[in-house]
């Protein structure tokens, strides 16, 4: 019992680092109303950030966090200027193959300018370990949890109550009527990418520091985990997609458990297709929800 | 503006067709336009060279770009500095060698289309690569074909050098290894009776986990918990809970990329129990990556550089340089492996050819940077190991290569 | 560029013939050039992948719905090539056409959950099934030799006559791609390709002319499903040796740049698309570490110069045909303005 409690605890703190990805993920598809590859990149380029921030000046995390956020908000504008903007009204698949195309050019570049070899990430936050009962807690799993959680929070405020944020809720559901009432579609479009971006570099950062590592190819299996765990949720709904990566979190720590680690992306992908079969929106409770 | 960039890239577009359609044929031999005067007739077949004045060539597989260009750049860094040596050195027999890195990305498909571009080419002398057994099996069929050497410095799959009479590697097989680690690191040194077994998906982890698990039985341990994992796997938590849950006195990891993340994580969840490494052998990166998490580790270990073997030591150092990062057990075969091929060829003499490369490097008996190296009849080598720990950040030499017949 | 490639297009139009048959004799005697072995095998590549993304756009351009898992379809027509003929020897003649049987009976499990799906949604579960076939070929070693992958699988015969060196696998690569693009021209002019056409247009009006949506959807992933198949099983003997990862989500996204980069929804696209990609990342190997930096770059700028692909249509939904509206009214904006 203690083991499957534990199994559970180690879910959930990893369903709490897809949710911070999916989270970044599902801001980005509800404001461009476009699928991106580029998440995972975007996660890459926030953890190199902080990395050479926390190397060159000394392990602050507020500094780090700023950086991450800062540069992936850089590279968000350069993704949707190039990615976005101009294909708006074009068919989907072709602003998808431009972000595969942009993640190739990004994850590339990197490996040439940060080498191709990981990078350490150590000692960032004192790392203890918490132990209530039978279940152990490290401190960075405490740290990505409340984190997500204050998210989460965050974003559904500043959606919900905020001017700025209802304008972005306006733009990710109709851009044109957003545009009759007075709303600048471009720049609140590009504002909202920025945002998904920001939030999708600090999980880079957290993620760099929780497995003390980075390296330019770390996005390309993360953003799949993205990617899938905001389907879940039904794309463009921030609570809902955190729900999805937390639930292929303990999903795939239970598979694990019960069977063998080598199929955990299989776990994944096939709850997916379960919960789609049931549910062809994902959790999202939104009727005719884009995209 | 839009118009301007249509039309720029509308020329650049056209250029770069004309482009490849008057080169196609050369686009294929990506060095041949700066060595086009040197070019023999191709009538002088398996002749690798006319005259002695000119260089040697060798090409190389390598996966420059896409997820295993660390290697790539392994390679491209030590084998570069092998080559920068000998030609300083005067050369082989008084030629320059050259070497030609071609990226197969890490993909099958293109290693074996690269290593048909070299093996069709009367110029190279032979082909090194690739990195991954995966690509060496694949370009190994089409070497065969070719009758060019095929030499592996890092592919370790038992089943690649039986492949053909052309293929050669020098990373050990995987049954010498695996077998080392469990009866006598294991078994002998740490004395532990019941291990948990860690290892990757790949060719290279399953069959030394499969080595090791055999060994382990026949020397009377107990394998408690034995779990794969695909290969780039960053999250261990829930394995490394269910491995804790079955009690084993020793872990064992059987890696070659993921084991720093491994050894953070048993230590981050605030396990304290013995860590046998297997495969990164004395990789001054895992230090690097795990710093304090890494001391007590203990390692297989067929490459030391260490400070009192001068050559291997200013090898490790000269290598951080130039890469920016500290060699792996990789860097030390990939350089090791352009010296026993320059002396293959300097037992030659004037008369290179394909065939002879093949004979005389399957004569290799030699001493090298990482060991001795001498081929089996098959063209692998088994290597002999040494015990490492790590001990106030450095690798500190346990119990040395004759420790097995004591 | 697109007044260039009108004019291109222009001109086949009328002597549409007479290029067919130059391409043809061409393409018959290319090999006899004088190429080196290597760009043959290049050119292997291409017909092979012609014959592949034109699989993909058998789903993607002509029902419009965004398949980015061909890459497991590929591997299970690969896998039962690789697996009967070294195990029991079956004849390669005999698994070219049961392999993409294999392929076709899996693109029908998986078209079921997306009868219902749009989109996205749909997208990720071929993109879940191809990782969920290539993990599971990973991992079931007794059958598919995991992560050793399979060696030694015997090119095919025909009476005697080996198929053994590139130049005999151009043949048989530019056959399938012949009979593929046939046999795919009658099909999408017949009333399952006219379905799927009007599926892709417009789904619900399609429903309202009483066009079964689900039947032909899920016949039209059987049928991509099928020749993808077909390539695998004719790819695996040519490559000889073949493990999963072959078969990654990145293969999937190159055949999918491949339909998009030649033009979705035209047959000739994705064949232009073949012979482009590879040979730019073939072309592009003197810049080295560079060359994926710059082939990224120039898929952008083509995306940028023709959403459509170089040979799509630009008056079909596929195409972007919004986007010309949408200058058009950024130009009136302006002017307004």
């Amino acid at each position: 019992m203690e083991y499957i409690l534990n199994q559970l605890i180690n879910g959930v703190c990893q369903g709490a680092i897809y949710a911070l990805m999916a989270i970044g993920y599902s801001v980005v598809v509800g404001v461009t109303g476009m699928v991106t590859f580029t998440h995972g990149e975007v996660m890459m380029i926030g953890a190199f950030a902080s990395f050479y921030i926390f190397q060159y000046a000394g392990s602050h995390i507020v500094l780090g966090l700023l950086g991450a956020f800062a540069a992936s908000w850089i590279l968000g504008m350069l993704v949707y200027k190039i990615c976005y903007e101009h294909f708006f009204n074009a068919p989907r698949h072709i602003s998808l193959i431009c972000t595969v195309g942009f993640s190739m050019l990004v994850q590339n570049l990197a490996q040439i300018c940060f080498g191709a070899n990981k990078k350490p990430v150590l000692n960032i936050i004192e790392n203890r370990v918490f132990k209530i009962g039978p279940v152990r807690i490290s401190m960075i799993q405490v740290a990505i949890v409340v984190i997500v959680l204050a998210l989460a929070v965050l974003l559904t405020v500043y959606f919900n109550r905020t001017r700025a944020g209802m304008a972005l809720r306006a733009v990710s559901q109709d851009k044109s009527a957003a545009y009759l009432v007075g709303i600048s579609v471009k720049k609140t479009a590009m504002i909202g990418n920025c945002i998904g971006c920001g939030i999708g570099g600090v999980a880079g950062m957290l993620m760099a520091i929780y497995y003390q590592t980075c390296y330019a190819t770390m996005g390309s299996t993360m953003s799949m985990k993205a990617f899938s765990s905001s389907v879940l949720g039904g794309m463009t709904d921030v609570r809902f997609s955190a729900l999805g990566g937390l639930c292929i979190g303990v999903i795939e720590n239970l598979g694990i458990t019960f069977s063998s680690a080598s199929f955990r992306d299989a776990f994944a992908f096939c709850f997916l297709i379960l919960v789609l079969i049931i549910r062809p929106h994902g959790f999202s409770v939104k009727k005719g929800a884009r995209p | 503006m839009k118009r301007i960039i249509a039309v720029l890239l509308a020329v650049v577009m056209v250029f770069s067709l004309t482009a490849c359609s008057g080169g196609k044929a050369e686009t294929k031999n990506r060095s041949e336009e700066k060595t086009e005067e040197t070019e023999t007739p191709s009538k002088e077949t398996k002749k690798a060279d006319g005259a002695s004045e000119e260089p040697i060539y060798v090409g190389v597989l390598a996966p420059l770009t896409g997820t295993m260009a660390e290697y790539g750049k392994t390679y491209e860094v030590a084998m570069t500095m092998a080559m920068e040596e000998i030609n300083a050195a005067g050369g082989i027999n008084g030629r320059e060698l050259v070497l030609d890195f071609a990226d197969s990305k890490g993909e099958q498909n293109e290693s074996a289309d690269l290593a048909a571009s070299f093996a069709e080419n009367d110029k190279y002398a032979a082909v090194l690569g690739d990195f991954s057994s995966g690509c060496a099996m694949a370009a190994a069929p089409i070497c065969d074909e070719a009758g060019i050497v095929l030499f592996s410095p890092t592919a370790s799959n038992v089943d690649f050098a039986p492949m053909s009479d052309y293929c050669f590697q020098i990373a050990g097989r995987t049954d010498g290894e695996g077998i080392y680690a469990a009866e006598y690191i294991v078994g002998k040194y740490v004395g532990a009776k019941n291990i948990a077994i860690f290892s990757m998906n790949t060719d290279w982890g399953v069959s030394t986990r499969d080595y090791f698990a055999e060994a382990s039985k026949d020397a009377g341990l107990n394998v408690v918990f034995d779990e794969a994992y695909a290969e780039g796997e960053s999250d261990f938590s829930s394995l490394i809970t269910k491995a804790e849950a079955s009690e084993p006195d020793c872990v064992v990891i059987i890696d070659q990329s993921s084991t720093s993340n491994l050894i953070n994580q048993i230590r981050g969840y605030g396990w304290d129990c013995q860590i046998v490494m297997v495969g990164p052998s004395t990789s001054q990166q895992i230090i690097e990556l795990c710093a304090d998490n890494s001391e007590g580790v203990l390692t297989t270990a067929s490459v030391f550089y260490s400070e009192e073997d001068p050559q291997a030591w200013a090898f490790a150092q000269e290598f951080a340089e130039r890469a920016k990062f500290q060699p792996t057990v990789m860097a030390g075969y990939a350089y090791d492996s352009i010296y026993v091929l320059a002396d293959a060829i300097a037992r030659l003499g004037d008369d290179i050819t394909r065939d002879g490369i093949r004979g005389s490097l399957a004569k290799t008996d030699d001493t090298y940077l990482t060991g001795p190296i001498k081929f089996s009849e098959v063209g692998d080598i088994s290597r002999s190991y040494l015990i490492c720990e790590v001990s106030e950040g450095e690798y500190v030499v346990r119990c040395g290569y004759d420790y097995a017949e004591e | 560029m697109n007044t260039l490639i009108n004019a291109v297009k222009k001109v086949y139009g009328e002597h549409k013939v007479l290029f067919l048959a130059v391409i043809v004799v061409l393409l018959l005697i290319l090999p006899f050039l004088g190429f080196k072995k290597s760009t043959i095998r290049i050119m292997c590549r291409i017909l092979m992948y012609c014959t592949l993304a034109g699989s993909l756009n058998m789903i993607n351009g002509y029902s419009g719905q965004t398949c980015i898992g061909q890459a497991g379809f590929f591997c299970i027509g690969a896998y039962t090539m690789a697996i009967l003929s070294t195990r029991f020897g079956i004849s390669f003649w005999i698994l070219l056409p049961l392999g993409g049987i294999m392929a076709m009976l899996v693109g029908l499990i998986v078209s079921i959950p997306t009868l219902r799906l749009k989109g996205i949604y749909l997208s990720i579960i071929t993109m879940g099934a191809s990782e969920v076939i290539r993990i599971v070929a990973l991992n079931w070693e007794s059958l598919t030799g995991g992560s050793f992958g399979i060696k030694d699988i015997p090119r095919p015969s025909a009476g005697g006559f080996l198929v053994d060196s590139p130049m005999k696998f151009y043949y048989l690569f530019l056959i399938l791609a012949v009979i593929f693009l046939f046999i795919s021209s009658r099909v999408i002019r017949s009333r399952a390709g006219r379905a799927w056409m009007s599926i892709r247009e417009d789904e619900l009006a399609a429903k309202a002319l009483s066009v079964q949506t689900s039947y032909y959807k899920a016949s039209n992933f059987m049928y991509g499903a099928f020749w993808a198949g077909i390539c695998g099983a004719a790819y695996a003997p040519y490559l000889q040796y073949i493990d999963s990862t072959v078969f990654s989500l990145d293969e999937g996204f190159n055949i999918l740049s491949m339909v998009i980069i030649g033009g979705q929804g035209t047959l000739a696209g994705p064949i232009v698309g073949s012979a482009l990609v590879n040979f730019l990342t073939e072309i592009l190997r003197p810049v080295g570490t560079w060359r994926f930096v710059t082939y990224a770059l120039l898929i952008i700028i083509m995306m940028w110069l023709r959403p459509q692909g170089l040979v799509g249509a630009s008056d079909s939904i596929l195409a972007g045909g919004r986007i010309k509206m949408k200058s058009k009214s950024k130009k009136a904006a302006k002017e307004s303005a």
